[in-house]
This record gives C-alpha cells, sequence and structure tokens, in this order.
C-alpha cells in the first residue's frame, strides 16, 4: 500500500526543529569552550567531558539522582501495585470514588507538588499536629539529610504512584476471570491468589516493564521538587548541596552563567544524561509489543 | 457459616480502612495547600530548620486567622488572571498546532508499515522523554537570536516538545482502537488517505482527539521548567508565575509569603485537575504515549 | 469483471517462519464464483488478502486479467470487499454508507441517489436508508455491507466470511441472497468461508486450502466424490469420510497398489441381511434426526455407516456392510489419491 509520506512532513519538520536540531547543536556546544559573556566558540574535543568527569559535585549529584530515582520508582511501583489491588477488589462504586482520587496527584503541577509537601506546608502542619495536638514532644524535622531525602523520594512516589496504579488495574483485569475462579474453586486463600496469579501476571506484563522504564527515564531528569528543596533548606545559592540532582546542579550551573561559567560543561552534562533518555527510549521501543505495529 | 461471614465483613472494613488511608495520603497535602490559604499566620508553627518559629495556636494567644485574603491577593497582586490568560493562550495555540501535525501523522502510523516508522516512534518517544537541558542551550541562544525570547509564539513551540508526541502517538492509539476492517473497506472504495482521515478516521475518534488535546493542554500548563527559563514578563505562565511570586520574594529578601504561595498554588491545580478528572481513562495512555498497553 | 490468476504466491509475515500462503497457483475465471475453503488459520483470508492488495505477496505474482497487480494499491484495484464484521462506518447513515465509494473515489455522482435507492430495494433495505448502523440487526448490517460493495460495480467482487457472525437462519437466506447477487451482476466472486455447506451450495469451484497450501480446487461434486487427498475426505461431509487402514479390511477387498489407506463414504454403506463385504459389530449410534449413524468396529477401525432414522441397531450386534466398489477411494501413505 502506498504510505502519504506527505502526513508526516509536518511532525517531522517540528522532530528536526525542536528535537534533533536542537540536540545536534548542544553536542556540538559540549565541543566548544562557550560561555554567554564570550559568545566565540573554540572548540575543544572532549574536554568538558573530561573536567565534568573529574569533578566531584558532578558525581555528587549523580549518587543522588541515582538515590531518588530508585528510591521513587521502587515505592511508586510497590504503592502503585498496592492501590491496585485495592481498587480492583472493591465494589463499582467505590471504585469509581477512590480511583478519582488517587489520580489526582498526576494532574497537579510537579513545581505545586514541591510546595504541598515542603516544610512550611504540609510538615508545619504535621509537626503542630504532632508537637500540641497529640503532645508527643516529639517532630519530624526536615532538615535532617535522611528526613528530606525521603520526603523528595515520597512526594515523588506521591506523584507518580497513581500511574503504575492504572497500568496495574488494567493489567489485573486481563487476567482471564477463569483462572481467578478456578483457584477460587480449589479453595486458594486471597493471598495464594495474589502470589500464585495476579503477582505474577503484574511482573510478566510488558506494561508494567515499559512504565517502570519509562518512569525511571523521568526521575533521572526529575527537576520540579529537588529545585524547591533548595530553597526549603537554603541551598539554592550553593554549588553541589546535597539535594543536588543532575538536572538542579544545570539549573544552578545556568543560573550563574552571568558570572561566565563555561556554559558548555552544562551541556556536556546534558549530552550524558541524553544517553541515559535515549537507552531508556530503546529498551521500551524493543519491550513494547504493540507500539510499532 | 456466620463465622465465615464475619471474616468477610472483616476483611471488608480493612479495605475500606485502607482505602480512606490512601485517600488521606493524596488528599491531605492538597487540602493543607488548600487551607493554608486561607490562613493569615505570623509564620509557619514549625520551619524546615525545626522548631524555630513555634506558633501560638496552642497556647490561644492566637496569631492565625481565617480570610479568603490571599487568595484575593493572589488574583490581584500576582496578577493571576494574566497569567491564566498566558498559559491558556499559549497551550492552546500548541495544542492546536500540535494537532495540526500530530493527527496526519498519527493517523500514517496507525495505518501503514513503512520504512522510518520506528525511527518516528523513537523519535516521539525520546521527546517526550528528554532532558529539557539538551536542547535548551540552543533554544536560548536561537531565541535571543529571533527575538522569540518571552514572546507566545515561541512558547507555543517549545511547548511542542511536549505535546506533539502526546497527539501523535495517542491519536495513532485511538486510530488503532478502531476496527481495522473499516479502514481497509474505506481504502478499496477508492477513498484518498485524506478523505477516510476527514470522513472516517476523524469522526470516529472525535472523542479521542478531545482527551488527547485536553491532556496535552494540562501537561502545558503544568511545565515549569522552560517557562522558568523562556518566558519573563509578558508570557508568564500559571505554573511559574506561582513559584516566582515566591522565588523572587526570597531574591529580594522580603519575608516569605507562604499564604500567598499556597492560595497561588490552589489556584493553580484547579483547572489542572477538573480536566484531567475529565480524560483519567487516557492518563495511562498519555503518559507512557501508548506503550504501556 | 476479470479473471484473476495467482502465480506462485507465498505470504510470510514477520516474526514467522512459516509461510502463511505457500506458492499458491489458482486461475479464477471470469464472472466465476470461487469459493475458497479451509480451516481456521490455513491461510484463506491472507489469500484473499492477498488478492485484495492489503497484504503485500513475499514472493509469486497476482494478475487481474493481463495486468499484473503487485505494485497496485487496492485503491486501484477495482475491488470490493465484504468483511465478517460487516465494518461499515458508524458514524454514517445507511444511505451514506452506499454512497460512499461514489462519493469518495470521486467518481460521477449525477445518478447517485437513483442508484443507492435500487440497490437498497434490491437487497431489501430501503426502509433504513435513514438509520446508523448501530440501530440495525447483523443481517441489514451485511445487506448493507454488500450494497457498498456493489454500488461502484468492482471487476472482482471479495467477502471474507460474511456470514460468520450470523444466525444460522439469516445465514441459509443470504446464502440464497448472494448467490443471486452474483448471477444478477455477472462479476467475479470470491469467497473465504470454513463453512462447508456455505461452500457446496454457492460455489461454481471450490478451492481448498490447508496450512497455506491449495490441496485441491474443484466443482463441489468433485471435489466431494473424488478427492486427490485423505484429508479432504476427512474435512467435507458430515460426518466425514471413514478412512481405514487397508491392513484393517483383510483380503475381501481388492486395492490399488501403493494403497495403505482406503476411504468410503459413511452413506455409501449399506446394512445387508444378505451379500456382505464386511462384518463388525455395533458399538455405538447417533441419531441425526433425518438419519443415524451406526459407529461399526472392524478390526482396529471404526467405521461410520449412515442408516435410514427408523433403523433399529442394538449395541453389541454384528451387522453385515455392503458397498459398491466403485464408492472406494484409496490414498497411499502421504495422503495422496491412488489413481
Amino acid at each position: 500500500m502506498r504510505v502519504p509520506y506527505l502526513f508526516l512532513v509536518p511532525a517531522l519538520v517540528i522532530i528536526f526543529l525542536a528535537l534533533i536540531g536542537p540536540v545536534f547543536q548542544s553536542f556540538l556546544l559540549s565541543l566548544s569552550e562557550f560561555s554567554l559573556v564570550n559568545p566565540s566558540q573554540t572548540p575543544v574535543g572532549f574536554q568538558n567531558y573530561i573536567s565534568l568527569l573529574s569533578d566531584s559535585v558532578f558525581w555528587r549529584a549523580i549518587q543522588v539522582t541515582l538515590l531518588l530515582v530508585f528510591g521513587s520508582v521502587f515505592l511508586e511501583f510497590i504503592v502503585g501495585i498496592f492501590l491496585a489491588l485495592l481498587i480492583t477488589s472493591s465494589g463499582q462504586r467505590a471504585r469509581t470514588w477512590f480511583s478519582s482520587i488517587f489520580v489526582i496527584p498526576i494532574a497537579i503541577a510537579p513545581i505545586v507538588t514541591g510546595v504541598l509537601w515542603s516544610p512550611n506546608s504540609f510538615f508545619d502542619d504535621l509537626n503542630t499536629l504532632l508537637y500540641y495536638g497529640l503532645s508527643l514532644g516529639t517532630y519530624i524535622d526536615t532538615s535532617k539529610p535522611f528526613t528530606y531525602y525521603s520526603i523528595i523520594v515520597l512526594s515523588d512516589a506521591w506523584i507518580w504512584a497513581p500511574l503504575f496504579m492504572l497500568v496495574t488495574v488494567a493489567v489485573i483485569r486481563s487476567i482471564p476471570k477463569e483462572q481467578i475462579e478456578a483457584a477460587e474453586v480449589m479453595g486458594a486463600s486471597s493471598f495464594t491468589k495474589f502470589q500464585k496469579i495476579t503477582f505474577p501476571a503484574i511482573i510478566a506484563s510488558p506494561a508494567i516493564v515499559v512504565t517502570l522504564l519509562l518512569r525511571t527515564a523521568d526521575a533521572f531528569r526529575m527537576f520540579e521538587v529537588p529545585y524547591s528543596w533548595n530553597f526549603w533548606l537554603g541551598q539554592d545559592s550553593q554549588l553541589g548541596a546535597p539535594v543536588d540532582t543532575v538536572s538542579v546542579l544545570m539549573w544552578k550551573m545556568f543560573s550563574s552563567t552571568l558570572y561566565d561559567f563555561p556554559i558548555a560543561q552544562i551541556t556536556a552534562m546534558a549530552i550524558l544524561l541524553l544517553a541515559v533518555t535515549l537507552t531508556t527510549c530503546a529498551l521500551v521501543l524493543r519491550r513494547s509489543s504493540s507500539l510499532l505495529d | 457459616m456466620s463465622e465465615n461471614k464475619n471474616k468477610k465483613n472483616n476483611s471488608r472494613y480493612i479495605r475500606y480502612l485502607l482505602l480512606v488511608s490512601a485517600a488521606l495520603w493524596v488528599l491531605w497535602p492538597i487540602s493543607i495547600m488548600v487551607e493554608e490559604g486561607f490562613r493569615v499566620d505570623i509564620g509557619p508553627l514549625f520551619s524546615g530548620r525545626g522548631a524555630s518559629f513555634v506558633g501560638e495556636f496552642f497556647q490561644g494567644q492566637g496569631g492565625i486567622k481565617f480570610s479568603p485574603i490571599e487568595y484575593q491577593k493572589a488574583l490581584r497582586i500576582e496578577a493571576y488572571p494574566r497569567l491564566l490568560v498566558n498559559s491558556v493562550i499559549i497551550a492552546v495555540s500548541s495544542v492546536l498546532v500540535a494537532i495540526l501535525a500530530g493527527l496526519p501523522a498519527g493517523f500514517t502510523l496507525a495505518m501503514y508499515k513503512f520504512r522510518g516508522k520506528a525511527f518516528i516512534t523513537y523519535a516521539l518517544l525520546a521527546m517526550r522523554t528528554i532532558s529539557p537541558f539538551a536542547v535548551l542551550l540552543p533554544f536560548f541562544l536561537i531565541y535571543g537570536r529571533l527575538g522569540l525570547f518571552d514572546t507566545y509564539q515561541g512558547m507555543a513551540f517549545v511547548y511542542l516538545i511536549i505535546n506533539l508526541p502526546i497527539i501523535t502517538m495517542m491519536m495513532r492509539g485511538f486510530f488503532k482502537d478502531i476496527p481495522k476492517e473499516i479502514f481497509e473497506a474505506a481504502f478499496m472504495s477508492g477513498a484518498s488517505d485524506s478523505y477516510i482521515l476527514r470522513k472516517v478516521a476523524l469522526p470516529l475518534a472525535l472523542p479521542g482527539l478531545a482527551a488527547a488535546a485536553v491532556f496535552a493542554f494540562v501537561g502545558t500548563w503544568n511545565e515549569f521548567f522552560y517557562a522558568l527559563f523562556l518566558t519573563g514578563a509578558v508570557t508568564k505562565t500559571v505554573s511559574r508565575g506561582v513559584w516566582s511570586g515566591f522565588s523572587e520574594s526570597i531574591e529580594s529578601f522580603k519575608i516569605l509569603e507562604f499564604d500567598e504561595l499556597n492560595a497561588g498554588g490552589t489556584l493553580a491545580i484547579i483547572p489542572a485537575v477538573i480536566l484531567s478528572l475529565a480524560v483519567q481513562r487516557y492518563l495511562a495512555r498519555g503518559i507512557t504515549l501508548g506503550a504501556a498497553e | 469483471m476479470s479473471s484473476v490468476t495467482l502465480k506462485k504466491v507465498s505470504k510470510r509475515f514477520t516474526n514467522s517462519d512459516v509461510d502463511a500462503v505457500s506458492q499458491v497457483d489458482l486461475e479464477i475465471e471470469n464472472k466465476e464464483f470461487l469459493v475458497i475453503l479451509g480451516p481456521s488459520g490455513s491461510g484463506k483470508s491472507s489469500l484473499l488478502r492477498l488478492i485484495a492488495g492489503l497484504e503485500e505477496a513475499s514472493n509469486g505474482e497476482v494478475y487481474f486479467g493481463n495486468d499484473l497487480m503487485n505494485d497496485i494499491s487496492p485503491r486501484e484495484r477495482d475491488i470490493s470487499m465484504v468483511f465478517q464484521n460487516f465494518a461499515l462506518f458508524p458514524n454514517m447513515t445507511v444511505y451514506e454508507n452506499i454512497a460512499f465509494p461514489i462519493r469518495a473515489s470521486g467518481k460521477d455522482s449525477t445518478n447517485l441517489d437513483s442508484e443507492v435507492k435500487k440497490i437498497a430495494s434490491m437487497l431489501q433495505i430501503e426502509s433504513l436508508l435513514d438509520r446508523k448502523p448501530g440501530e440495525l440487526s447483523g443481517g441489514e448490517q451485511q445487506r448493507v455491507s454488500l450494497g457498498r460493495a456493489i454500488i461502484k460495480k468492482p471487476k472482482v467482487f471479495l467477502m471474507d466470511e460474511p456470514l460468520s457472525n450470523l444466525d444460522a437462519s439469516l445465514r441459509s437466506e443470504l446464502r440464497t441472497e448472494i448467490k443471486k447477487l452474483h448471477e444478477e451482476l455477472g462479476i467475479t466472486f470470491i469467497y473465504v468461508t470454513h463453512d462447508q455447506t456455505e461452500a457446496m451450495s454457492m460455489a461454481d469451484r471450490i478451492a481448498l486450502i490447508k496450512d497455506g497450501k491449495l490441496l485441491q480446487v474443484d466443482k463441489p461434486d468433485v471435489l466431494y466424490n473424488n478427492p486427490n487427498h485423505s484429508w479432504i475426505g476427512s474435512f467435507l461431509g458430515m460426518p466425514a469420510m471413514n478412512l481405514v487402514n487397508s491392513s484393517d479390511l483383510g483380503d475381501s477387498i481388492s486395492t490399488k497398489k501403493g494403497t495403505t489407506v482406503v476411504g468410503i463414504r459413511p452413506e455409501n454403506i449399506t446394512v445387508s441381511s444378505g451379500n456382505s463385504k464386511l462384518t463388525g459389530s455395533v458399538i455405538s449410534t447417533e441419531y441425526l434426526g433425518d438419519s443415524q449413524i451406526l459407529n461399526v468396529k472392524i478390526a482396529n477401525s471404526v467405521v461410520k455407516v449412515k442408516v435410514p432414522n427408523d433403523s433399529k441397531f442394538s449395541v453389541g450386534t454384528d451387522v453385515n456392510l455392503d458397498f459398491s466398489d466403485g464408492d472406494l477411494r484409496f490414498f497411499s501413505d502421504d495422503g495422496k489419491t491412488v489413481r
């Protein structure tokens, strides 16, 4: 059949202008010495990458990013499955209401989520409750690293667990009813059913794998929540602060370009991050059975 | 028998308890933001750095009163209506362009197998997943040169990075949902691709197009990163405006206007939440571009 | 109006290591009603889709008349197709559905209105013209889809299991109508089905396909009486042809050289009181209404015998079976007919 290639032209033009062109230029910039104050480009080869890879601030940001990525993706995966099980085992009306409530965080701008989960909002309330309301004489000290890393992970899971819930609910619905009924007839307990039927189906589902991959790729560029925490912790002017993910670090470097910062290093960092994105997308395309049909 | 019934009832209570706790986990932070927007207090009771701002709420000496003044302030002083209009103009025009380009592309991806299909799908996935920093600098430089900085056209174009993959891939999915024999019958009737797209595919996928457009709109509405770097006084969007009310106050050493921030945040999320709930069936398809199906 | 010729046509789908359609040679005459018959998964629909151009052949050539069609898109092949699931446009009325091929292809539409009405009356759906497909029954929907297919007067009319989604009484009704349609239109019909009753009752010729290979293309009676493969004998007929290992028959029957399996139709065997070629004991009976079937055990084989519905046989009794030698069919090891 004759393919209407003309139909693809507008999309391709946008792809080239907004994605491939800029990425290519970023790559060229990353191989040169360049700053906004002095916009002449001198090729320096991989010098930017080398100095980046020998910079402890960069490695620190990588560590923070990895910690947050795996922490939050793992947590939202678990919480998502838990929510999906709750939803699918409830009656029609409860299901409709509660799943509507559970998906709300997805709709909220991530920057607002940064505000919601800030020490001055949620934890201000919670601490007041703990300290005075319940007279426990104790409160959650959000300035401790373990605490604020946990909160960032928690707030990312707060946004994205519902996505895993949605995907998992679809997977559970696709399990043949006969399988579960057969198990019930044979006297299987709820836990056995989960262990032997539901959980293996969830784990084996390409949809879940693809969601995990995409969420991992998304978490690598995580910006708004750690960015807001820079302000809550008063670290916004400190390069390589404890909550600097790679993206936040790039933002700080970018903001300081005013002081003639070697801006090409930012693009080098972005290109390294891009490698993660491109790899994950390739895996998604390979694992998703239906995308290329 | 009755023991069995008791057990069943108990497990139902436990399930409802868990559902309600999960709903609480979702709604509590949001409700605090909404409620704090109504509060005028002398400062947070607890700040992030511990009990440095211990309020006097429970000591009974007041310091807090409830009033809609922060909401009024947000609507007035923060020029919220202006932000709202900006966000709507930018999101709507960007989504419209994305529809013009993405509709025929999605149709072609759904109907045909051809060389380069994997490339386009991969490019769209990468576009959705890429870290903004990988393209930001070229955008920054080119927008500076072309005078697109802080303009509606410039922002509408940059948001195609979000909207084109969403519209194209979601529409691809909606076209795929239509039995393929319908299109085959149309092909054999001698209809051209554009005739089929206009007279058969589009009417059948119209609800899907509405859902895709709404989803893309919300994504643009919530976007913070590009807005942070590429908007200024003219085109500042809601999500940027909500935040900058706060962050600029830090920079100018004003007192934290936290209640104002909460009021603004509340106003910013209302449209996004309502619209997202309207299309909640398609959230997973939108977020994963149909890969998790 | 055109003949259709397939030359060594094969189709292999990506991610598959067997041919869905394998080396098919087939000549369909102008104005013929050819039925492609086969069990599910035999490649019959793929074969039809290759003729339609909805699939590209991996190998071989498709001709309409003398014109090579391989690189012609389905749009330009001048064909119509009717689908199992009707494939009507749900957003359009019946009228718009039938008129679609004329409007969509930008053909001369001066007589469109009278044309649509003529077709509608031919198919007895005049009263439904303003309805949407969703408001119609399955049978009515398939009539509409027939109407949509014939309005553009195609060279070749393709049907992919058009009656399989309908219930039995509607099926036989539409069978007659499709046959009538074929006579009125005088164009080539290619009809895919897994239902042998449909094939037998409608076809000028039947092309029997299994595992992507054409086994036999013949008139229905030839196919039924003289299958060139034992599998065809066992596929056609209710009940199917008895296939008995020749070793189970002893010396009472003379077979052709190379025969390992002997076939005979259940209706060609009689239970006789006198003459008998074989003797066996009844192991069960099946009542079919108009007739009944005896399962008779002979050595290691079970032979089905069709007897009148009023005859009485009790399980365990011995019966003598008689038949004429001319009704015997002989097959070799690989299933092929020994001639």
